[in-house]
C-alpha cells in the first residue's frame, strides 16, 4: 500500500541530526527551511476532546432539528453521502492532476488518506466523513488563499515514491 | 477526469490538513484524526446552518435537499441565505476550535 505513512523528510535524511523525533522540517513564509515541533496530545487530552465535542454535537443536533425538522438532518446527511460517493468513483488520477498543477500533497495523515480515498486506493469511505467534504468546499470557496500554497519541493515527495 | 472532481479532492485533502492543524492533532493516528475532524466539521456546519434567519429556513431547507444539489450549490445556498457568510464561517470555526481545546 503506497499511503501507509505521511510523506515527511527527516532531518537525518538531510544530513542534519536531531534528537527529537517529534519534529519535522517546514518551510517558512520567507522560504527558509526550519525544524518545527509536532504538537503531541496526551491520552487524557484526546479523551476530553472527544467527550466534550460529543456533548456539543448532541446539543447542536437538537437545535438544528428544532429549526429545520428531523427529516432535514437525515436528508442532508444522505445528500452529503451521495456527494462523497460520487467523488470516490472519479478520483483515480487525482495525484497525477495535482502533480501536473504543482499542487503539493497533503501534509497530514488524514489528508493523505482522503487523497487515497479519492483515488480509490484506501477503501470506499471518505475518512472524516461526507461533512468534511462539505465543510472543505465551504472553506475553500470562501477563501481560496487559505489553501496550502507551498511550492512542490523535496518536502513533498511524489506519492509515486511510495508505490510498491 | 472532470476537473470539478479533482478540485473537490484537492479541497477535501486541504480541508483535512487545515482542520488537523487547527486542532493540533497531527500526532494522532489517521483514524483518530478522522473521528475528530468529522465531528469538528459536523459541529461547524450545524452552527452555520443555525445562522440562517428564521424566516428563510424553509427556503434553505428546500435548496439543500433539492435534486441535483452538489457541494458547490450547498455553498451557494449558504451564501444566499446567510448574511456575511465569510465572517460567520470564521466565527464558528474559532468557536468550535475553542470547544475542542477546552
Amino acid at each position: 500500500m503506497p499511503f501507509e505513512s505521511v510523506p515527511t523528510v527527516n532531518a537525518s535524511e538531510k544530513g542534519e541530526e536531531t534528537e527529537n523525533t517529534n519534529e519535522r522540517l517546514a518551510v517558512t513564509e520567507e522560504g527558509e527551511l526550519v525544524q518545527e515541533e509536532i504538537p503531541t496530545l496526551s491520552y487524557d487530552e484526546v479523551e476530553r476532546m472527544i467527550s466534550h465535542s460529543e456533548k456539543v454535537a448532541d446539543q447542536l443536533e437538537e437545535e438544528v432539528i428544532r429549526q429545520y425538522g428531523g427529516g432535514f438532518v437525515s436528508g442532508l446527511r444522505s445528500k452529503m453521502s451521495e456527494w462523497s460517493e460520487s467523488l470516490l468513483t472519479k478520483g483515480e488520477h487525482a495525484v497525477d492532476w495535482m502533480e501536473a498543477k504543482g499542487i503539493p500533497l497533503p501534509k497530514s495523515k488524514l489528508g493523505m488518506r482522503c487523497l487515497s480515498a479519492g483515488m480509490g486506493t484506501a477503501g470506499a469511505v471518505i475518512p472524516g466523513g461526507a461533512v468534511l467534504l462539505a465543510l472543505s468546499v465551504v472553506l475553500w470557496r470562501r477563501d481560496p488563499t487559505s489553501r496550502n500554497t507551498a511550492p512542490v519541493s523535496e518536502l513533498t515527495p511524489s506519492v509515486h515514491a511510495y508505490a510498491e | 477526469m472532470p476537473s470539478e472532481t479533482m478540485s473537490h479532492i484537492e479541497m477535501l485533502a486541504g480541508g483535512a490538513d487545515h482542520i488537523v492543524e487547527l486542532l493540533g492533532i497531527e500526532s494522532l493516528s489517521h483514524d483518530d484524526q478522522a473521528l475528530l475532524v468529522e465531528r469538528f466539521s459536523d459541529i461547524v456546519l450545524k452552527r452555520i446552518l443555525l445562522r440562517v434567519p428564521h424566516e428563510r429556513v424553509g427556503e434553505m431547507r428546500e435548496a439543500l435537499l433539492s435534486d441535483g444539489s452538489t457541494p458547490d450549490s450547498f455553498f451557494e445556498s449558504l451564501e444566499r441565505f446567510i448574511p456575511d457568510l465569510n465572517t460567520a464561517v470564521q466565527e464558528e470555526m474559532e468557536k468550535t476550535v475553542a470547544d475542542f481545546k477546552k
